[in-house]
Formats: structure tokens, C-alpha cells, sequence
């Protein structure tokens, strides 16, 4: 019995492949009711298998680090297998992505109802599932590449689903080739990895790497680990390549729940645990993956302030709290950094989740304009989207607090170690930790509380917004068809039933049971998983389950958990005061020049998005543009003048072949009419002729035999 | 018997023998020829028949004329045969259908018999040609029947 699912887990990357399979060549053919049945039974299925593999693991029925392969490719000097790499967690991210998938196929088939594409969105969720999966259990470098990038096509293909929308053609564009420019420098240190014959293989790492006797030299472990991190950076938007996530939120919502909040985004940290060991051997790379995770944490949880998208609150909170992912693994906070993914993942999926049924009953508006007092319509929604939401603020007893508070007592105790700087990664945690509970104090006044604005008369400012992406759509649909087919408004019939009534009064209601039932058990679980490693409070299962070389068991820093209490109830009052109580004092000034000016700043991200426009995406455009011309001016001169040289050469050849071949060609035919001419009258037809002829011939035949 | 030596006359560009001595070779040919019985006759005989036989072909317009004109050529090389089987035939020995120590064999006039047969099949054939030719044609002149050429 031991290991059981250990020999048979290559199956859970298996199951949802084979949906993926199933619905893509023959979705068209199926009803849908069949694509999401499939897809979302396959799943259900996975959630058992991983359940069961994290069973055997807690249960000690498999070893420490259990392999299972076969070769894909051998050469002479490089094996690539496919194998399965189980440590403790390997199963708690199967687990952690099984459960938060499943649930968002769940979520799905009452979010995509009646949707123009429905089974495409079953195959690519099932495909993006099957390959995170594979990330997941795979051991190998190369082959973690091709899980990766397979990860990487379903969020770009899922951003795009709704293609018709410039929106998210320019989206999906950002996304992909930004996390490909990570991609370029992972494949660097993968490739560095190799030429210094450092092992590919996960497993082999922390051997290879070991405190003491690490044969690389600091300078190369450094540059490998850094080139890695680009990777992680790139796919987990962290800066300088977050720019991409935000717009991600074009994709429908289970998607952002499922890649752009649990899943794909948590892969990035997910590489930085599985070479935790290289992260660990340089202090250097360590620092980098800490700052870069600090930095992204305090900027983008500025930015979540200011948001009037509900998903894109969330996008930036989700940036944010991947930051501190990194932060903990960066000051080598092993064990906090993957509790915060874990459940991160749980309660981030149960907020996007939440956010998608919030969008339903206000038709498919994302704007928290447009919402208020939605509690009162959609009381399991609230209810669900509460705890996710105490959880991520870091409110005691919920699961974000536990984490975070780990991995701010890692930083303190990295900071208390190495001093200096190191404070700056504390302080700016704790600042990140105050901004989290007060965006998220902000969303939720904005969308639950107060009064259903969603009858309203539209704001100023949410007409100029939606008038400027009218207008975006309108000039793309006249450059690329030579006339706008109605923009917007015509793309997606979402409310056919209401017939051509567009400006009917929105009466919001409570989601249907697969919706609420997803978001319950995601906000059971992103809201009390975290108990299981509740340190200040005795519970370390956790911190016994998941931890890189030897289990430690540091003494709990009271002081921190005092400072993040704080901050989060400091946070959650201050967002309170100022979008729940709305005083005079806030009002005046929030109207302040200098406040209108910041909003203005951070509205538009820092203006980062803007200068990478300008200066990069601008850049390459000249670039490829001075290429062009090169190519027409230079190589298409050459390619030309060659092209009319041979042709000179072939009118000659046609002219000689033309005279002289073929005229030698028709003398010998004319010769032979000649000859013919001469000597046909011997065949005369006439009997008499031939016999003279033989005749003749014999008589000569007869003197010849005399005469000579 | 006197050879007939005609053409070695002007061999080396002189007279190898007088007129006279030609008349005189000449008479005693014939005074012998006519006696004599040998192969030299029945060659003579077969070879003047196959000659009228070609000259039959040659210069006879009717096609069953020119028919006639080659059974006489056939009969010719028959003469031919039979001589050659008289005179030269081989000697065999043992035969299945005599006692005698030694006979010729008949191939010589299992040729002729044969030629005959053949030529009595073709000249059924040829005949039917013929009419067939003339009765699509309305001729049977040989020197209208040219369309085989070229």
C-alpha cells in the first residue's frame, strides 16, 4: 500500500490532459453541458489523487524524496527524463492546485454559461491545469521548461479569449512577451546550469549545492541564480516585469482566479523553491529575490488604493502578496514562503472567485463605481469574500496572518542578523502588510457596503473611462476592417434575454449553487488552512511538514506579531475612517492639488507602464523599423539586381537555345526529309519492282563471285 | 563430262581459249548433255524452270498469272531437291523400314513434298486473295495493287 499514488501520480497530469484532448478535437461536437462535465470530473478525480498523495506523505508511506522516471531524450552527455519529483511540497502544491482548480471548473460552468466560446474555455483551463501540474511534479530543468511555456501559451490564449476585444488582444500581447523576456533569462541559467555541469535535476540540487561545498564559486551560483530568478520574476510580475498582470485581467475571471492568482503566478515562486538550494548558496541572490519582493509588495499595494476595477485591485494585491513570497524565500524563510503560497493561493482564488460572482450579478461590470451594498443581494458571496478577505489582510485567526506574520519574523530575523539594509525589506513588509487591510477595507466598503449605485446615473469619470475604451475599440475595429462594426456594445450579446433593452435596471441576486458552493470551500480553505501552522499559538504541523535541510523551530517574536496585528487592524481602521465614514476632513483632502496629483500618478501605475511604451515597446518598433529599411534598401537591392542578372543570362541562353539547339535540332530532322525524299521511290508498292530487285541483286551477287 | 567454263573467257583481261576452241567445248556440252543422265540435267532443268517461273512474275500483269508464275518457280526448287537427294543425299544406316545395310534418306523428297503442300495451301490462299482484291477492286492487275509502299 505504501506509495501507492507516489508510483501512479504521473495520472494527475494525465486526467485533465486527456479532457483537454477530448474537449478540444471534439468539443465542437459535444454539448457544452458534456465539455464542463468532463473537465470538471477529471478534476474532481485529481483533487482525490493529490488527496490521497498527501495522505502517503503524512502518513510516512513514501521516502523523503521520491523519483519515478523515463528517459525522454539520451545523448551521450545529456539524459533528459520525465520524471516525477515528491517531496512534501511537491504533494501540498497538488493538493493546494487540485483543490483550486477544481473548484474554479466548478465556478465556471455557472460563470461561462451561454458564453460564445464555452468548451475552448473547458480545454484551455484543463490544459493549463494538466501543465501546472507537470511544473509541479516534474524533476527535470528541460522538461519543467515545457511545462512552463505550455502554462505560459494557456494564459496568453486565455487572457485572449475574448480576442475581439482590442483590450485583450493588447493584453494578451503584454503578457506573453513580457514573461517571455524572463523566460529568455531562465533559459540562460538553465543553459548555464549545463555548461558547468551543475545537475538539471531538482532532486540533485540540494546535494550539489550544500552549505560548504558548493564547486560552482560564489561569482557563477550567484549569476545562475539570478538569471533563474528573471524567470520567476517574469511569471510571478514581479518588478521590473509586472506591467503584464494588471492587464491580465481582460481574461474572464475564472481565469484570472485560476492563473493569474493561485496557479501560474504562484510557479514563479514555485521555481524559486525548487532551487531554493542556488537561492540559498549565494547571499547576493538571496538579497535580490528579498528587495525585488519587498519592492513589489510596498509599490503595488500602493497602487490597490487607487483602483476602481474590483479585479484589478486584486491583480495588484495579488502582485503584492507574491512579493512577499519572495521576501520570505529571499531572507531564507523556506517554510513561511511556501505557507503564503499555499495559502495565498486559497484565498486569493476564493477573492477572484468572489469577485467573478460580485461581476455576475452586476452583468458583467467590473467597475466598484457601479457596486455598493451588495451584501445584502448576495449574502454567501459576502459571507465568503469576508474571510478571504480578513485572511489576506492578515486578521488573526485566519490563514493569511499566519503566513505573513512567518514570513515577517523571517525578515526580522534576517534583518537582526545581517543588519543594515536589511531593516529597509522589515519596514517595508510591515508598511505593504498596513496598505493590504487598507485597499482591501476600501474594495469591500466600495462593493458590499452602503447603497447599489449600479441604477445610478454614471459618474463623470466612469464615462470618460468607458468612452475611452469605446473609442480604442471603435479606431481598431476602422483599421482593421475599414469600419467601426459597433464596438463594444456589439461584441458579446451577454444579455440577449432581456432583449434590446441595454439600459434595463440591474437588480442584483445571488449566484447559482456551483458558485457559491466553489466559494465556500475555497473560503474554508483559504481561510483555516493557515491554523495548521499557527506558530504563536502552538500549532507547528506546518513547520514540521515543510522545511529545507533540518526542521528549526524558532521561538515566536511576539514583538512581530504585535507590529503585524497592528498594521493589519491599523490598516483595516484607516480604511474605515476614510471610504466607510467618509469625514469631512478626508474630503477635503482627497480634493487637494497635490492628493489629486498622486492619484493621477498612481492611476497610471507610476507611469511604468507608459515609459516601457515609449522607451521599449517604442524603441524595438524603431529598431525593427531601421531593419526594414535595411532589408529593403540593401538585401532587397542585392536579392534584385541578382534576380535581373540571371534573367539577362536566360534571354541569351533562350536565344541560343532557341537558334542554335533547336535549329541543329530541325536540321537533322530536315536532313532526314531529304534523305527520304531520295530514296522512298525504292519502295514503289509494285511486286514486280522487288522481285527485279532481288533478281538484279542475286545476278551481281553471282558476278561479284566471279569477278572478285 | 565437258565443263562450261563461259566466263572465265576473259579472265586476266585475255582470251583463255580461241573461238573455236569455245564452239568446239560448246558442241561437246551439248553432244553430252542431252545423253547423259546426272544431277547436271535435273539442275538445269529445275533452274531454267525457276527462271521462267521469275520471269512469269516479273513481267505478267494478271495476278493469278504471277500466282502460276511462282508455283512454276516452286516446282523448280523441287526438281532441285529431289536431284540433290538422288545424288547427294545422305547415307543412312539402318532404316527402320528395310533390311538393306544402307539407304538415302528421303529429306529431299520430304522437302518437295512438302513444298508442294505448301504451295498448294498458298495457292488457295493467294486465289482467295485475288478475288477478294478484285471483287472490292474490280481488278486483279498486279501494277494496281501498289498501295503497300512507303
Amino acid at each position: 500500500m505504501a506509495g501507492v499514488m507516489h508510483n501512479w501520480s504521473w495520472l494527475i497530469p494525465a486526467l485533465p490532459f486527456t479532457s483537454f484532448l477530448v474537449i478540444i478535437f471534439f468539443g465542437y461536437k459535444l454539448k457544452d453541458r458534456a465539455s464542463h462535465l468532463l473537465a470538471t470530473w477529471m478534476m474532481m478525480l485529481t483533487i482525490v489523487g493529490a488527496g490521497l498523495l498527501l495522505l502517503e506523505r503524512i502518513g510516512g508511506n513514501a521516502p523523503e524524496q521520491f523519483t519515478q522516471a523515463f528517459t525522454w531524450i539520451s545523448t551521450r552527455n545529456l539524459v533528459i527524463p520525465f520524471t516525477t519529483n515528491i517531496n512534501n511540497v511537491t504533494a501540498i502544491m497538488l493538493f493546494m492546485v487540485s483543490i483550486t482548480a477544481g473548484m474554479i471548473h466548478l465556478f465556471s460552468q455557472g460563470y461561462m454559461k451561454g458564453d460564445v466560446r464555452y468548451s475552448r474555455f473547458f480545454a484551455l483551463i484543463s490544459l493549463f491545469s494538466a501543465s501546472m501540474f507537470g511544473v509541479v511534479l516534474t524533476d527535470h530543468f528541460i522538461t519543467f521548461l515545457i511545462f512552463w511555456e505550455i502554462m505560459g501559451f494557456c494564459s496568453y490564449a486565455l487572457i485572449g479569449f475574448y480576442f475581439e476585444k482590442r483590450s485583450a488582444q493588447l493584453a494578451m500581447k503584454k503578457a506573453f512577451i513580457t514573461t517571455r523576456i524572463g523566460d529568455v533569462g531562465m533559459l540562460l541559467g538553465i543553459v548555464m546550469l549545463f555548461m558547468t555541469g551543475a545537475p538539471l535535476r531538482f532532486s540533485e540540487m540540494p546535494a550539489y549545492f550544500a552549505h560548504g561545498h558548493n564547486p560552482l564559486g560564489a561569482t557563477l551560483t550567484t549569476i545562475i541564480g539570478l538569471l533563474l530568478f528573471c524567470g520567476a520574476a517574469g511569471k510571478s510580475a514581479q518588478f521590473p516585469l509586472h506591467v503584464w498582470l494588471p492587464d491580465a485581467m481582460e481574461g474572464p475571471t475564472p481565469v484570472s482566479a485560476l492563473i493569474h492568482a493561485a496557479t501560474m503566478v504562484s510557479a514563479g515562486v514555485f521555481l524559486v523553491v525548487r532551487v531554493f538550494p542556488i537561492v540559498a548558496a549565494s547571499t547576493v541572490t538571496a538579497a535580490v529575490v528579498a528587495s525585488i519582493g519587498a519592492f513589489t509588495a510596498l509599490i503595488t499595494a500602493i497602487l490597490g488604493l487607487v483602483m476602481n476595477d474590483i479585479k484589478k485591485v486584486l491583480a495588484f494585491s495579488t502582485m503584492s502578496q507574491l512579493g512577499y513570497m519572495f521576501l520570505g524565500l529571499g531572507v531564507l524563510a523556506y517554510t513561511a514562503g511556501v505557507f503564503h503560497l499555499i495559502n495565498h493561493a486559497f484565498f486569493k482564488a476564493c477573492l477572484f472567485l468572489g469577485s467573478g460572482s460580485v461581476i455576475l450579478a452586476c452583468h458583467h461590470n467590473n467597475d466598484m463605481r457601479r457596486m455598493g451594498g451588495l451584501a445584502r443581494f448576495m449574502p454567501l458571496t459576502y459571507a465568503t469574500f469576508l474571510i478571504a478577505t480578513l485572511s489576506l489582510m492578515g486578521i488573526p485567526p485566519f490563514s493569511g496572518f499566519w503566513s505573513k506574520d512567518e514570513i515577517l519574523g523571517g525578515v526580522y530575523a534576517r534583518a537582526a542578523e545581517m543588519g543594515g539594509a536589511y531593516w529597509l525589506l522589515f519596514i517595508a513588509g510591515e508598511a505593504a502588510a498596513f496598505l493590504t487591510a487598507a485597499y482591501m477595507t476600501r474594495l469591500l466598503f466600495l462593493t458590499f457596503a452602503g447603497r447599489f449605485r449600479g441604477n445610478d446615473e454614471p459618474s463623470p469619470d466612469y464615462v470618460a473611462d468607458m468612452e475611452a475604451l469605446q473609442q480604442q475599440q471603435v479606431s481598431y475595429e476602422v483599421k482593421r476592417y475599414g469600419e467601426s462594426l459597433g464596438g463594444l456594445e456589439t461584441l458579446y450579446h451577454e444579455d440577449e434575454e432581456h432583449g434590446d433593452d441595454h439600459h434595463h435596471e440591474v437588480q442584483p441576486k445571488e449566484s447559482p449553487w456551483v458558485i457559491t458552493a466553489a466559494l465556500m470551500v475555497l473560503a474554508l480553505f483559504g481561510g483555516f488552512f493557515g491554523l495548521l501552522g499557527a506558530a504563536p499559538i502552538g500549532i507547528s504541523w506546518w513547520q514540521g511538514f515543510i522545511h529545507f535541510g533540518h526542521a528549526e523551530h524558532e521561538a515566536t517574536n511576539w514583538m512581530v506579531v504585535g507590529i503585524s496585528t497592528a498594521m493589519a487592524f491599523g490598516g483595516v481602521a484607516t480604511g474605515w475612517v476614510i471610504w466607510g465614514l467618509k469625514p469631512q476632513a478626508a474630503m477635503r483632502a482627497f480634493r487637494a492639488s497635490w492628493v489629486q496629483a498622486l492619484r493621477t500618478l498612481l492611476l497610471n501605475r507610476y507611469y511604468i507602464d507608459a515609459f516601457y511604451d515609449k522607451v521599449i515597446v517604442r524603441g524595438m518598433m524603431e529598431f525593427a523599423k531601421a531593419l526594414w529599411a535595411f532589408d529593403k534598401w540593401v538585401i532587397d537591392l542585392i536579392v534584385n539586381a541578382v534576380g535581373a542578372g540571371t534573367k539577362l543570362i536566360a534571354y541569351a541562353y533562350a536565344w541560343f537555345d532557341l537558334w542554335v539547339v533547336d535549329g541543329l535540332v530541325n536540321l537533322a530532322g530536315y536532313m532526314w526529309l531529304g534523305i527520304k525524299r531520295v530514296i522512298r521511290p525504292v519502295q514503289s508498292g509494285q511486286l514486280q519492282h522487288y522481285m527485279l530487285v532481288v533478281l538484279i541483286s542475286a545476278v551481281l551477287l553471282w558476278l561479284f563471285k566471279y569477278l572478285f | 563430262m565437258p565443263e562450261l567454263h563461259l566466263l572465265v573467257l576473259l579472265q586476266d583481261g585475255q582470251a583463255a581459249m580461241s573461238l573455236a576452241e569455245v564452239f568446239a567445248q560448246f558442241g561437246a556440252f551439248l553432244r553430252t548433255f542431252f545423253v547423259e543422265f546426272g544431277p547436271r540435267q535435273f539442275f538445269t532443268v529445275g533452274a531454267l524452270l525457276f527462271c521462267i517461273g521469275w520471269y512469269g512474275v516479273l513481267v505478267r500483269r494478271n495476278a493469278i498469272a504471277v500466282l502460276m508464275a511462282t508455283e512454276i518457280m516452286l516446282n523448280g526448287v523441287n526438281v532441285i531437291f529431289v536431284a540433290f537427294n538422288r545424288w547427294w543425299g545422305l547415307k543412312i544406316t539402318r532404316a527402320a523400314f528395310t533390311a538393306a545395310e544402307q539407304v538415302l534418306s528421303p529429306v529431299g523428297q520430304v522437302f518437295a513434298i512438302f513444298i508442294i503442300i505448301v504451295a498448294a495451301a498458298e495457292a488457295a490462299v493467294g486465289l482467295a486473295i485475288i478475288i477478294a482484291i478484285y471483287r472490292a477492286r474490280r481488278t486483279a492487275n498486279i501494277e494496281d495493287l501498289n498501295t503497300m509502299k512507303w
